[in-house]
């Protein structure tokens, strides 16, 4: 399709964890064989708890991890293989949000600098005054009071805070931006705003958006379509509606069971997910959930299920996705 | 109605000048479950803190009392304790668990010592009957293969087994309160349903009080038989739980519920109703209801000029909002 603006191919990355002396290099591999792709304009979401790779996956997009396997493809051109120029276009086109908005600001820079910081590395403001201006124009756009162009980052509220990182990302107007948690670390009366805001500068900018986080809720809110993940894998894509409405992977089903809501509190005869997230560094064999999975199969360990489209544009990883016991294990929410 | 278990009566506190809690009075009946619902800069963490005494030295309890009934029936006045009926109460009758166990467990030491030496500290047993009274609680918790895992470090732990050994240590004395402040906030969702799960059973079995303190109001829901809403400071609602999220008296409870998206819901059928502004600087809070610049249902002269009181709304419930009625019809 002519709409990609990113696909991503075939992605694993391994990180060497040091050992024993005398023990052999292990590996800790965070990604396995994730292939997706983004239109322009669209909102995809990436979910999964602690340790399925996120993270990575987002960072690889932007070029600030390096893949073990795979290719990063920005407008057909593999992000990995850019030459100098090709490159800082790139870094201007693509763009990060961070969780933690303190962590990710210079203390000692003032607001104006912050904001404006891309534009003078991009060149992107002709005089002194248009970089004024076009920083004014950022603040409205994000809701920053003018007042604030002077306060440093420890001056500002939370929300603030993530208000000034999303002004300096959207600064030379990128056609792609990769949200880690944009959310996860504010207030829950501030939270609504923000993703307010991100979804209305996405639409007037027509922008690409990867979001990740690990609350299920925000993520379908926001997207358009949702990405499941689990130790590395791809468990479930879907568009937003239906991943919620018929969830086909019973990790998908677990992980939006767990979720408390406060009208319902936590989906009635829930399937309780028991034990732990298995090791990383040695994942089970075959199908990576079927150590926590109620309808696992002693097959289930054979080979790893491949994504499989199950009706069009909804994929899942599982062998016994059509099985009506395990479709019956997905109404009952959303 | 009987004595309740704990009962805070008109507390404040601050710190230097900064006031962190406005007269706030609550109480937790035996076997009861209240939740404290806030968001950040609300004063719910310190209301916990306060009522196990382990307040910075920077806060000073401004007025009020903070009265524990103790096993023995004899009423201990915790705002005003010395260090020795403190120390008798802390871990024995009150236990509490905090958001993050790594920083809460010594790193140092293997998690059974951990558990046993709060053990020992409060009963006198030998260290063979303590090890296997600690591990057996550790099973009963849902730690798998408890017995060796007394041995293991806390780093050595998952996010969720180090919540469950903080909960084996607020336990082990058998309290008949336990204070968990953002217990399952650092946790997947995952483990943060079994880890709800498993401190509701454990409530029902033992007929322990849970006074638990959390943001989010799907969590509170899990736990709660009533909830109670702070907001800079000062109580804003309190109720029976499921009262309270089906009809929320308080505009700032009502716009705190409408703010969280709901499972299935997506950009494109419905507008995520935000919340404008911020809270209130605590040292500087509007003259009126605290909430008023922000609220929805904002009367000027009427919401601007005092604060208003917490009034009881029918027999079980408390609001503090002029308007509450008339909203409410």
């Amino acid at each position: 399709m002519s709409g990609r603006l990113l696909e991503i191919a075939d992605l694993s990355v391994r990180f060497p964890v040091r050992s024993g002396l005398f023990r052999r290099p292990a590996f800790l591999q965070a990604v396995s064989g994730v292939s997706f792709h983004l239109e322009a304009g669209e909102i995809l979401g990436l979910v999964g708890e602690s340790g399925s790779g996120k993270t990575t996956i987002g960072q690889c997009a932007l070029r600030l991890a390096e893949p073990s396997e795979g290719r990063v493809l920005f407008r057909s051109q593999d992000v990995f293989l850019l030459s100098r120029g090709p490159l800082r276009e790139f870094r201007r086109a693509a763009q990060p949000i961070f969780q933690d908005p303190a962590g990710s600001l210079d203390p000692r820079m003032r607001v104006s600098d912050i904001i404006g910081e891309p534009l003078v590395i991009h060149r992107l403001a002709a005089s002194r005054a248009a970089l004024k201006e076009r920083v004014a124009a950022l603040m409205e756009e994000v809701g920053l009071a003018a007042a604030l162009a002077q306060r440093l980052p420890h001056q500002l509220s939370g929300g603030q805070r993530q208000r000034v990182g999303i002004a300096r990302a959207l600064a030379c107007d990128p056609v792609l931006l990769v949200a880690d948690e944009p959310v996860s670390a504010l207030d829950v009366s501030i939270a609504a705003q923000v993703i307010n805001l991100l979804i209305t500068a996405q639409r007037r900018r027509k922008l690409a958006m990867i979001v990740i986080a690990h609350d299920l809720a925000t993520v379908g809110y926001a997207a358009d379509r949702v990405m499941v993940l689990y130790l590395g894998r791809v468990m479930e894509i879907a568009p937003a509606r239906e991943i919620f409405a018929a969830p086909r992977h019973p990790y998908t089903q677990a992980l939006i069971a767990a979720i408390p809501e406060p009208e319902t509190g936590l989906a009635a005869g829930r399937m309780l997910l028991e034990g732990e997230l298995p090791s990383p560094l040695s994942p089970p064999s075959g199908c990576v959930f079927r150590t926590r999975c109620r309808y696992a199969e002693p097959a289930c360990g054979d080979a790893v299920p491949p994504l499989r489209e199950l009706t069009p544009g909804h994929f899942a990883a599982c062998r016994r996705a059509e099985e009506s016991i395990v479709r019956a294990g997905g109404g009952g929410r959303a | 109605m009987s004595e309740p278990l704990l009962a805070v009566d008109d507390l404040s506190l601050a710190y230097g000048e900064v006031p962190a809690l406005r007269h706030v009075s609550l109480s937790v009946g035996r076997g009861e479950s209240l939740v404290i619902v806030g968001e950040s800069g609300s004063g719910k963490s310190s209301l916990g803190l306060a009522v196990m005494r382990l307040l910075p030295r920077t806060a000073r309890i401004t007025s009020g009392a903070i009265r524990f009934r103790g096993r023995d029936g004899a009423i201990t006045e915790l705002a005003a304790a010395d260090a020795a009926s403190l120390q008798r109460l802390r871990g024995r009758e009150i236990g509490m668990i905090f958001q993050e166990p790594m920083t809460s467990l010594n790193p140092v030491y293997r998690i059974g010592e951990q558990i046993i030496e709060a053990l020992r500290t409060h009963e006198v047993l030998p260290r063979a009957a303590a090890r296997e009274r600690a591990a057996a609680l550790l099973a009963h918790l849902g730690v798998p293969e408890a017995a060796r895992r007394m041995e293991a470090f806390p780093h050595e732990l998952s996010g969720g087994l180090r919540q469950r050994v903080m909960i084996a240590i607020a336990l082990v004395c058998n309290p008949s309160l336990l204070i968990a402040d953002e217990p399952t906030t650092a946790l997947d969702v995952t483990i943060q349903a079994q880890i709800l799960e498993l401190l509701k059973r454990l409530c029902r079995e033992r007929g322990m009080a849970l006074l638990f303190i959390t943001h989010h109001l799907g969590v509170a829901r899990e736990v709660a038989q009533r909830i109670l809403v702070l907001y800079a400071g000062r109580v804003v609602e309190v109720g029976p739980a499921a009262a309270v999220i089906a009809r929320p008296l308080h505009p700032y409870t009502r716009a705190l519920l409408q703010s969280v998206p709901r499972l299935g819901a997506n950009k494109n059928q419905t507008i995520l109703p935000a919340i404008g502004g911020a809270v209130p600087d605590s040292a500087h809070l509007p003259p009126g209801c605290a909430f008023a610049p922000r609220c929805p249902a904002f009367v000027p002269g009427l919401c601007d000029r005092a604060p208003p009181p917490l009034s009881a709304f029918g027999t079980e419930r408390s609001v503090r909002c002029f308007r509450a009625w008339e909203l409410a019809s």
